[in-house]
């Protein structure tokens, strides 16, 4: 099972206009592994992701998610399927409590409709329970990332680096297979970096064992992926371990331009 | 039964109120979760067995790193049931200075909390020379296991010497169905001279000694501080100090056990303030360095609040201190004056008190450093029964404040059974029920302390009142004396300056010198507001440090300060540090004391300009991250005068 492919991209061509983001793209992310995208600006890495969380439609080609074609699925049945992920330009509910923004994370889960949320709203037994039982496991995502002295605060009055935490939380409020994350380092400092690079692995250990990363720090890539894969213009170049990507003739050219003899 | 012993009472009190009553409470989970005596007393029982199960015998040595959480608590108590002696090191400690204690203490056994201790102790690391040296389990054999409690991100770890909190109490499960009531024998048989603790001294000259005390004397010193309001079963405790320092083993373990009173537990470091808002703790400890960023950050609020308030805190703040001084002079209030704080205590006193989590307080107990008697003043204005206390861990406490015997300028008259004497070279030497056995595996620093009639050298310089009371100066080797031969003290001044809200820290220097300056460290978050309110721009802490605008702000506190000092004493020059005083950087200790020594040798070029004709120094500074690393951070800083001659 260790390594059949939890989510596979198939021959994934995305045109906008005339402009080709995706060309022949196929990508398999297997169960327990930390697969990374990497490439230049523009190469289309988040393309890739919107495409496997339905944002966008591909043209042509197929995606499958534990086997089940999921390429003309709206994005809330993706997610309902147990996929989840973190945007490149944080999108929360800044005007929410951190606490509300997990919370949001956990709606698939609320069973109460809407009777129960009329009742809910003056706490009668279900919707009660209900309650309890969803804080609980946003209280462990909380401990989980270390956010606890900022449970009850507005996400707009946090700093940068804690938004992105908060995210993350989220996405991980809805328990999923699978967890997409787009640029997660991205803005931040060393140390604010070393701390995402370990809740990263932290989640793989303990929460959700398939994870997708977009990330441009390349230290970061080679120290926490099993295997990377690498775009750009639009076409996959390279896939493999992160030593065979570091070695690719490919990828050194795509990165820092084709040198002369 | 030949005495008590801290194993006997914790046995008592947990028979007593079984599972009736609450010990410890544990914020977990965004709720406040309690945990019985029943469940303290098996907890630490059966891990206590599971470590003799492993081969601890009476005597030997366990280590704790850990953030206070109540498994602190359980080990702590499993190794004194079974005859072991506890010791801690500090949770933010580098890993060179975590083996110290291991390898000083001799401990066979390491208890710690999460993944980052534990990466400490099983990985290799750099040493602040940049060396790369083998993982501590290796270098050090003698550790038989590494038992955690916060499995967050160790399940893959296999690693033949680490071992779950759990796992250990299950052993010892099992060993008390082979070996029925062997625990409550060894508690029946405990002396009250063997060894329960040991700390380490926070190092602020050389390498921490190992400070060793016996049940005896632990309860000795509980006494003394428990008897001005005796702990009882509704008392609330807050554990937040690091509780490798030894303070809270000495002040509020005993009477906690002794009492049934509950201990707390904050959530998370970063929670602490937030925790004990909650709570209102009925009794507190606190160190002059946290009551001086309380008054801070109410100064700093303060300034922003709307006029009314402001007015209502000007007008009713003056009204407090006039009142606390009367009361602690005995002179009688006549009615108009009551009816004044009694106005004050509803518009001013009670909020504050309550933002500041005393609403429910019956003792503030102050000990640990030199206090500005301005520190203190501000406390008994608000009604709140603070009190300073004095002693070293080594003996402690040997001085403090008897009720309606407050005196913001001493600290205080012999504790309950103890002595006090001045040698006649200054030194304050004091003697008691409370002292230590001895230096852990240090006969030689052991004599130098204490003398052959019992006597503790405390290294302070102080002198006794005609009332009785103590004053301490300073230490003994961080008295300066100026070029002209007037002396002085640092830490006097010091502490005057780290009453300004934005200044955080201040080193004086002077000796042999012919003025004293100043080296300052900024209150950042305080600055930091302070310069948005006047939109100031800033980018980073050096940025900030070195703006002329705060130059003068720092400068104006300078000078109000100078006024309430001896022309001599007075500040001519100071510079800005272009970065915070760090306990990594081997500035502080982990305890925030300065070391004085480490800190004049690293800024030793700076402190010459002050005394030079230059008006900007350029400064390297080399900083040490956590993780062994440094960097170097080159600054230019400004030296400023201070025009305080004129009256």
């Amino acid at each position: 099972m260790k390594n059949e492919a939890k989510l596979k991209l198939e021959h994934v061509h995305l045109r906008f206009g005339g402009v080709h983001a995706l060309t022949d793209v196929s990508v398999d992310v297997r169960e327990g592994e930390i697969l990374s995208i990497i490439g230049p600006n523009g190469a289309g890495k988040t393309c890739v992701l919107n495409c496997i969380n339905g944002f966008y439609r591909p043209q042509t080609g197929d995606i499958y998610f534990e086997g089940r074609n999921i390429t003309r699925l709206p994005s809330h049945k993706i997610a309902k399927l147990g996929m989840a992920r973190t945007f490149q330009n944080i999108e929360l509910f800044a005007g929410l409590s951190v606490q509300d923004n997990l919370m949001a994370g956990r709606h698939f889960y609320m069973t109460g409709g809407l009777a129960g949320a009329f009742l809910g709203g003056v706490y009668f037994g279900k919707s009660h329970h209900e309650e309890v039982d969803q804080r609980r496991v946003i209280e462990e995502i909380i401990d989980f990332l270390e956010i606890e002295a900022i449970r009850k605060q507005v996400v707009a009055t946090l700093p940068y680096g804690l938004r992105k935490r908060v995210e993350l939380g989220r996405a991980l409020a809805l328990q999923p297979k699978v967890l997409l994350m787009d640029e997660p380092m991205a803005g931040m400092n060393l140390e604010e970096k070393e701390d995402m690079a370990r809740f990263v692995l932290d989640i793989y250990e303990e929460r959700v064992k398939t994870i997708m990363l977009i990330e441009h720090d390349m230290g970061v890539v080679m120290d926490i992926s099993d295997r990377v894969v690498v775009l750009d213009f639009g076409r996959k170049i390279a896939e493999g371990t992160p030593d065979e990507i570091k070695a690719n003739p490919n990828v050194i050219k795509a990165y820092l331009g084709a040198g002369k003899k | 039964m030949s005495g008590d012993t801290i194993s006997k009472l914790f046995k008592q009190t947990s028979e007593k109120y079984w599972d009736k009553k609450i010990a410890l409470r544990y914020k977990n989970l965004g709720v406040w979760q309690p945990y019985t005596w029943k469940y303290f007393w098996e907890q630490s029982k059966y891990f206590g067995l599971g470590l003799t199960s492993m081969g601890l015998k009476a005597g030997d040595r366990v280590t704790i790193v850990g953030d206070n959480e109540p498994e602190w608590y359980f080990a702590q108590f499993g190794v004194i049931c079974c005859g072991g002696i506890p010791t801690g090191a500090f949770q933010d400690s580098g890993p060179e200075e975590i083996k110290y204690v291991i390898t000083q203490s001799g401990s066979t056994f390491v208890v710690v909390e999460d993944q980052e201790q534990v990466d400490k102790l099983i990985f290799s690391y750099r040493d602040r020379e940049g060396k790369e040296r083998e993982p501590i389990t290796s270098q050090v054999p003698a550790i038989e296991k590494v038992i955690f409690w916060d499995t967050k991100g160790l399940r893959s770890y296999r690693d033949s010497k680490l071992m779950r909190f759990d796992e250990v109490v299950e052993l010892g499960r099992h060993y008390e169905k082979e070996h029925p009531g062997l625990l409550e024998k060894i508690i029946e048989n405990s002396d009250p001279e063997a060894p329960v603790m040991l700390t380490y001294s926070s190092g602020t000259t050389g390498l921490p000694k190992g400070i060793v005390h016996c049940s005896r004397s632990v309860l000795a010193a509980s006494r003394c501080w428990d008897s001005p309001a005796p702990t009882g079963e509704k008392d609330e405790f807050v554990s937040f100090f690091p509780l490798a320092y030894g303070g809270e083993f000495l002040y509020v373990i005993p009477a906690f056990i002794k009492g049934g009173a509950t201990v707390n537990f904050p959530e998370e470091p970063e929670t602490v303030a937030q925790n004990i808002r909650e709570l209102g703790p009925t009794k507190a400890s606190s160190a002059p360095r946290l009551l001086e960023m309380e008054i801070s950050t109410v100064q700093v609020k303060m300034a922003d609040a709307s006029l009314l308030k402001r007015l209502a805190y000007q007008l009713f703040m003056p009204v407090g201190y006039k009142i606390a001084r009367m009361k602690r002079l005995n002179q009688s209030i006549n009615v108009f004056w009551k009816a004044v704080y009694g106005l004050g205590y509803f518009v001013v006193y009670r909020p504050l008190r309550d933002w500041l989590a005393y609403p429910r307080n019956r003792i503030l107990l102050i000990g640990g450093a030199a206090l500005a008697s301005e520190v203190l003043d501000f406390y008994l204005a608000l009604g709140i029964d603070a009190r300073m206390i004095y002693g070293m861990i080594e003996c402690t406490p040997t001085a403090g404040h008897m009720k309606g015997d407050v005196d913001p300028e001493t600290t205080g008259v012999p504790t309950l059974g103890s002595e006090l004497r001045i040698s006649d070279g200054g030194e304050v030497l004091s003697r008691g029920p409370q002292r230590m056995l001895y230096y852990h595996q240090n006969p030689e620093a052991t004599r130098k302390l204490i003398d052959e009639q019992g006597w503790v050298h405390t290294s302070d310089a102080g002198f006794i009142t005609e009332k009785g009371h103590l004053v301490c100066i300073d230490r003994l080797a961080d008295l300066g004396v100026l070029g002209d031969g007037t002396g002085f003290s640092p830490s006097y001044i010091e502490n005057k300056l780290k009453f300004s809200p934005y200044i955080r820290d201040a080193i004086i220097t002077g000796d042999d010198k012919d003025y004293v300056g100043a080296l300052i460290s900024i209150d950042f978050p305080n600055l930091g507001q302070w310069a948005e309110a006047h939109r100031i721009p800033y980018t980073t802490f050096v940025d900030l440090s070195q703006k002329p605008e705060v130059y003068e702000l720092v400068s104006k506190d300078v000078v109000g300060i100078n006024r309430k000092l001896p022309e001599k004493h007075r500040i001519r020059k100071f510079a800005i540090l272009h970065k915070e005083l760090d306990a990594d950087d081997a500035e502080l200790t982990r305890t925030r004391k300065l070391r004085r020594k480490e800190v004049s040798a690293r800024y030793q070029d700076m402190i010459e300009a002050l005394y030079s004709d230059k008006t900007d120094y350029t400064a390297e500074a080399r900083v040490t991250y956590r993780d062994g690393r440094t960097a170097t951070i080159t600054t230019k800083v400004h030296i400023a005068s201070v025009e305080g001659e004129a009256k």
